[in-house]
């Protein structure tokens, strides 16, 4: 062995030491940006965080790769001990879907466990926040998971720190989409999450199309919160830009169901499906309201007119839906108010709150351009 | 196609002056021309150097940096400058004798990304007949799924970008009737947003890279009519800054590789004239590194081969004097594509 392989064979037992030790339990990853060789082991721990001394890299991953593909080449499917090189080559270089892989290999075969993975991948995530290979390993993680040891309000933390780690974070931002529709039960708290998220992180446009996802997905599964009926921001809304005369505001859900929804019989309609669309409606109209205090706040990004933007059509296709069909009559769901619009017939019934979104629509920064044309 | 860009790959992305420049800045020199000498020498040099650090860690993308590689210096007219005989020896050594499918490298393990890639330079060098198609449209084959989508590799993710690369794959090499392609439509049609574009799965954010992998399948499976183009074109058009660059996604930076994705998007759906075209190649020739010849993401970063590629390309849509024709919908030189596959393209 030469003097440069007995270094690295050194520092990779090192990390693997670290990693494993149930004392320490390392929270997070890090180089440490240190141009020349020092007289001292680079590996560094400080509390729970782990860092590695960036003179080192291409040592130390080169000797990791190198050793990894020379195993392969013996054996197609390496035992245990390849493990502490794993650990080292995917910490610095986490895209190499073949280490990955490896990994999964001896998953499958219950020679690594579960929790360890998780912590590890998690590992990798502290380090890049938005590694898709880590999330990716994570979803296949938990196809071995039973499912009450599923447990995704943990992840969907995860997904959080990582958005807010890294803006735009197109991969953690899925990751979070899949939680949800694994655990639809952990939509309602996406209400307070995302807004909190987007008024500390203006310019990230992931987190509003995020946001728009979870409106879209609680009008699908025709959700409305039993202990929170509160439509003041509807009412207002439909008082302020319906035109209608001061003896006939409007002031009871009756007269704003009446009035939403002139072509429909209130009688023999589903209770929850209007709730649903009442509370989904509020919830849009009170973020237009948030994009102005926010545009107030921050002057124009692009991020307030994009969103502005999808969530108007989601009111004028929830209402169209809700004014044109037998929606309302029946108990069943629909897969996704999307597709559903999209391939409506175009004969619909208009109402005076569809013209009036359809105004919002066209009208943006101060210009008038035919969006409306642009969606229908 | 490999990937997309840095939401996939981290790319060496570090700025020369260790400082991060948001925009052009408007009192640096910038290059203004675009000395192709340069360039061919830059793509021609790359990865000679093979115990580089550099070299091993990106080892995993390599069939995909032989094809950006190749497919540059095509377009450039010299592809002489590359050793074909190593390439396809390279690429027979690559294809899994188990499952048919292709690595990136030597050892890795198969992937439909690097497929295309190896299916790309083998079509560049008329050298189809050099590995097993059969056995790789078999594997194709077995990554789709029930509704349509496709793994990308045994492991189970599924990504539009697989259906992309699913789709050309099988056009390249004349087995399209292997798949069921109804259904793998029905798939990429589920992933359409209400902004008109496509993220990588059904409710996924749109993202200009993979709104390309979703046109550039429509426009394979000649199923374009599907798309409901002029809010879509509306979207990629607001991709263009003020600098003419384009980002991939509302309130991203400008990437010179969203030059591509963007514009060969556009150029499928005939409506490459909807963005300032001029200002485009201004803000691509500003990326040009002039000490190497290679092109960055942004002016003043480091060049990489995958940039290169992207730049180029763009530069050859937007009919750049010198270089070869591109195709839109498969980024390789037209007068190949041509032999091969006619994929739909819409009226200017």
């Amino acid at each position: 062995m030469s003097e440069n392989d007995v270094f690295c064979e050194k520092v990779i037992k090192e990390l693997n030491k670290v990693i494993n030790d149930p004392q320490t339990t390392v929270q997070s990853f890090e180089i440490i940006s240190v141009p020349f060789k020092q007289n001292k082991s680079p590996v560094r721990v400080v509390d729970n965080h782990l860092g590695i001394e960036s003179w080192c890299l291409k040592y130390v991953y080169q000797y990791a790769h190198r050793f990894i593909i020379n195993q392969r080449r013996i054996n197609r499917y390496p035992s245990l001990t390849i493990v502490k090189y794993l650990n080292c080559a995917i910490l610095i270089n986490p895209d190499v879907a073949t280490f990955w892989n490896i990994r999964r290999h001896l998953v499958e075969r219950v020679q690594l466990n579960l929790t360890q993975e998780f912590h590890f991948s998690a590992l990798v995530l502290s380090k890049k926040p938005k590694s898709s290979e880590a999330f990716f390993y994570r979803r296949w993680l938990y196809s071995f998971q039973s499912g009450e040891a599923i447990d995704l309000a943990v992840e969907i933390s995860l997904c959080e720190r990582c958005a807010e780690r890294k803006n735009g974070n197109y991969h953690a931002w899925n990751h979070r989409q899949w939680c949800l529709q694994k655990s639809p039960n952990l939509l309602p708290y996406e209400i307070i999450k995302t807004e909190k998220f987007i008024r500390k992180n203006v310019a990230d446009y992931s987190a509003y199309y995020h946001r728009h996802f979870v409106l879209m997905r609680l009008f699908d599964l025709q959700y409305f919160d039993i202990h929170d009926t509160n439509l003041n921001e509807l009412y207002q809304f439909v008082n302020a830009n319906c035109s209608l005369s001061d003896d006939s505001k409007i002031n009871n859900m009756n007269d704003l169901a009446l009035h939403l929804l002139p072509n429909i019989s209130l009688q023999s309609i589903n209770a929850n499906k209007l709730n649903s669309f009442l509370y989904v409606l509020n919830l849009i109209i009170h973020d237009l309201i948030m994009m102005n205090e926010l545009t107030q706040m921050h002057g124009k990004y692009e991020a307030f007119n994009c969103y502005r933007r999808i969530i108007i059509k989601l009111a004028i296709d929830i209402c169209r839906l809700v004014n044109s069909s037998n929606y309302l009559m029946s108990e069943t769901f629909i897969k996704n108010i999307n597709t559903v619009t999209s391939q409506n017939e175009t004969g619909v019934t208009q109402s005076q709150i569809i013209d009036v979104f359809v105004k919002q629509l066209d009208f943006q920064d101060g210009k008038n351009i035919k969006f409306a044309e642009l969606f229908y | 196609m490999d990937f997309i860009d840095e939401d996939f790959i981290d790319h060496n992305k570090n700025n020369k002056n260790n400082h991060k420049k948001m925009e052009v800045d408007q009192n640096e020199e910038l290059p203004t021309k675009f000395d192709m000498e340069m360039t061919i020498k830059y793509v021609a040099n790359h990865g000679n150097d093979k115990n580089d650090f550099e070299y091993t860690m990106t080892e995993f993308l390599r069939m995909s940096g032989i094809y950006w590689g190749t497919t540059c210096l095509d377009i450039m007219g010299h592809l002489d400058k590359l050793d074909k005989k190593s390439i396809i020896e390279f690429i027979k050594n690559c294809q899994c004798k188990k499952s048919g499918g292709i690595a990136a490298c030597d050892s890795h393990d198969p992937h439909i990304l690097y497929s295309l890639s190896a299916v790309q330079i083998l079509c560049i060098y008329d050298a189809l007949d050099e590995i097993d198609i059969p056995a790789l449209g078999k594997y194709v084959q077995s990554l789709q799924q029930i509704d349509g989508s496709f793994f990308g590799d045994k492991w189970g993710e599924v990504d539009t970008r697989f259906s992309f690369c699913a789709v050309a794959i099988l056009a390249l090499t004349n087995q399209m009737n292997l798949i069921d392609v109804d259904k793998a439509v029905e798939f990429v049609m589920s992933c359409v947003n209400p902004d008109g574009g496509f993220g990588s799965k059904p409710y996924a954010e749109s993202h200009a890279g993979l709104i390309y992998c979703c046109v550039g399948f429509l426009s394979i499976t000649h199923n374009l009519h599907r798309l409901e183009t002029e809010k879509l074109a509306w979207w990629l058009c607001e991709r263009q800054l003020k600098s003419g660059g384009l980002n991939g996604r509302p309130e991203k930076l400008p990437d010179v590789c969203y030059s591509w994705w963007v514009l060969s998007s556009l150029t499928i759906m005939g409506k490459a004239h909807w963005i300032d075209g001029a200002k485009l190649k201004e803000f691509i020739i500003s990326c040009l590194d002039t000490e190497t010849g290679g092109f960055s993401d942004r002016p003043g970063n480091m060049p990489d081969i995958f940039h290169t590629l992207f730049g180029i390309g763009a530069l050859s849509l937007l009919g750049y004097e010198n270089l070869k024709k591109i195709n839109p919908t498969f980024c390789m030189p037209e007068e190949i594509v041509s032999k091969i596959y006619q994929a739909q393209i819409l009226e200017y």
